[in-house]
C-alpha cells in the first residue's frame, strides 16, 4: 500500500545543491520545500502505478516465451485439447493466478 | 630533470625539420601526417559536472544553432540517493527556465540479464507533463547505475525538440537491461539547455559531459 506524502518526506534526503554550468549552487529555503514537494508527489505517483499496474510487468517477465507457448497450443491442437483443460491454458493461467490484477 | 624555455626551436639541418623524443616534426607534419589544415574537431565539449548528492544538474545556454547541428550528452554511472527511480529531462529556456508541456516518449527495453526471466519491452505513446523520463527503475545497491549518451536536438528550425536516449543499465532488482527512448516536446520556445533530475531524491553521483556537434 502506498504511503502518505508525509510518510514520504519524512524519507527522503535533505535536498541538494544544484550544478548548473558546472558551478554549483545552493538552494533557497524555499526552493528544498519546493522540490521535496516535488519528490514526494513524485514517489506517490510511482507508488500507487506500482499498485495499479506492477502485476502487468509481474505477469510479463513470468510468461513462456513466444516459441513455447506457440508449442503449447500445438500441442493442444494435436491432442484435440484446445480448451481450459489444455497446456496453453493451464501455464498462463498459473501466471495471471500468482501475479493478480488489484481487485481480482 | 632540466627545463627548456625558448621562443623557437629551428631545424639545424636545411629540410631536415625537428626531431623530438623520435617524432618528426616538418613543415606542418607529424611524423609524416600533415596536420596543418586541422582546425579543431567536430565534437566540442560545452560543460561537465560530476553528480554529489545535487538535486540537478543543469546545462543552460548552450545552444549556438549557428554552430552546431546538435549535442550529445554522455552520462556515465549516475546513481540515484533514493532507490527505483527514474531519471527525469527537462528542457530549458534561455531565461533561464523550464520548459513546460506534454513531452511524448516511446520506446523499449529489452534485459540481457534478468534472475527471474526475460523481460522485455517495447512502450507507447507515453505523455509526461513538464518531463520527459527514462529508465524507470535505477537502485542504489552497488552497480545499480546507469550509464547512457544522448542526442539532442534543438527545435532551431521548427518547433519539435527531440531527444533519443540510448541507456544501459543494471535497475533496483538486479536486473540488467539495455533501453532506448525518444521523445518530443511542441513548444514555440526555443530550448536553450537542459536539466537532469531523478524522479524523486538527489543524484547520488555521476558523470555527466555535454558536447557540440559541428555542422
Amino acid at each position: 500500500m502506498a504511503q502518505s506524502i508525509e510518510e514520504i518526506k519524512a524519507g527522503l534526503p535533505p535536498v541538494g545543491n544544484s550544478i548548473v554550468n558546472g558551478v554549483e549552487v545552493e538552494l533557497s529555503e524555499e526552493e528544498k520545500e519546493a522540490t521535496l514537494n516535488t519528490w514526494a508527489e513524485n514517489e506517490l505517483a510511482r507508488q500507487l502505478d506500482e499498485e495499479a499496474n506492477g502485476y502487468k510487468v509481474a505477469r510479463q517477465s513470468s510468461y513462456p516465451p513466444l516459441a513455447e507457448q506457440f508449442d503449447k497450443l500445438w500441442h493442444d491442437i494435436n491432442n484435440g485439447t484446445l480448451d481450459n483443460t489444455g497446456v496453453f491454458f493451464t501455464a498462463l493461467k498459473e501466471v495471471k493466478d500468482n501475479n493478480p490484477k488489484p481487485g481480482e | 630533470m632540466s627545463e627548456i624555455q625558448v621562443n623557437t626551436i629551428n631545424e639545424y639541418t636545411s629540410a631536415n625539420g625537428v626531431t623530438i623524443d623520435g617524432v618528426l616534426i616538418k613543415d606542418g607534419e607529424v611524423d609524416g601526417v600533415d596536420v596543418s589544415a586541422i582546425t579543431s574537431g567536430s565534437l566540442v565539449l560545452l560543460g561537465s559536472a560530476d553528480a554529489s548528492s545535487s538535486t540537478n544538474i543543469t546545462f543552460d545556454n548552450f545552444v549556438d544553432n549557428s554552430t552546431y547541428v546538435s549535442y550529445k550528452l554522455y552520462i556515465d554511472e549516475i546513481t540515484p540517493s533514493t532507490d527505483a527511480q527514474a531519471i527525469y529531462f527537462i528542457h530549458r529556456s534561455s531565461a533561464p527556465a523550464d520548459i513546460t508541456g506534454t513531452y511524448y516518449r516511446s520506446g523499449y527495453y529489452i534485459s540481457m540479464y534478468k534472475p527471474t526471466g526475460a523481460n522485455s519491452s517495447f512502450y507507447t505513446n507515453g505523455a509526461d507533463t513538464n518531463f520527459t523520463r527514462t529508465a524507470t527503475g535505477v537502485g542504489t545497491t552497488a552497480n545499480e547505475s546507469l550509464s547512457c549518451i544522448i542526442d539532442i536536438f534543438p527545435n532551431n528550425n521548427d518547433q519539435l525538440i527531440r531527444l533519443i536516449n540510448n541507456n544501459i543499465y543494471k535497475n533496483s532488482d538486479g536486473d540488467n537491461y539495455v533501453a532506448l527512448d525518444a521523445s518530443t516536446l511542441e513548444t514555440a520556445t526555443q530550448m536553450a539547455g537542459i536539466k537532469i533530475t531523478m524522479q524523486s531524491g538527489n543524484i547520488a553521483s555521476g558523470k555527466f559531459r555535454l558536447f557540440g556537434v559541428k555542422g
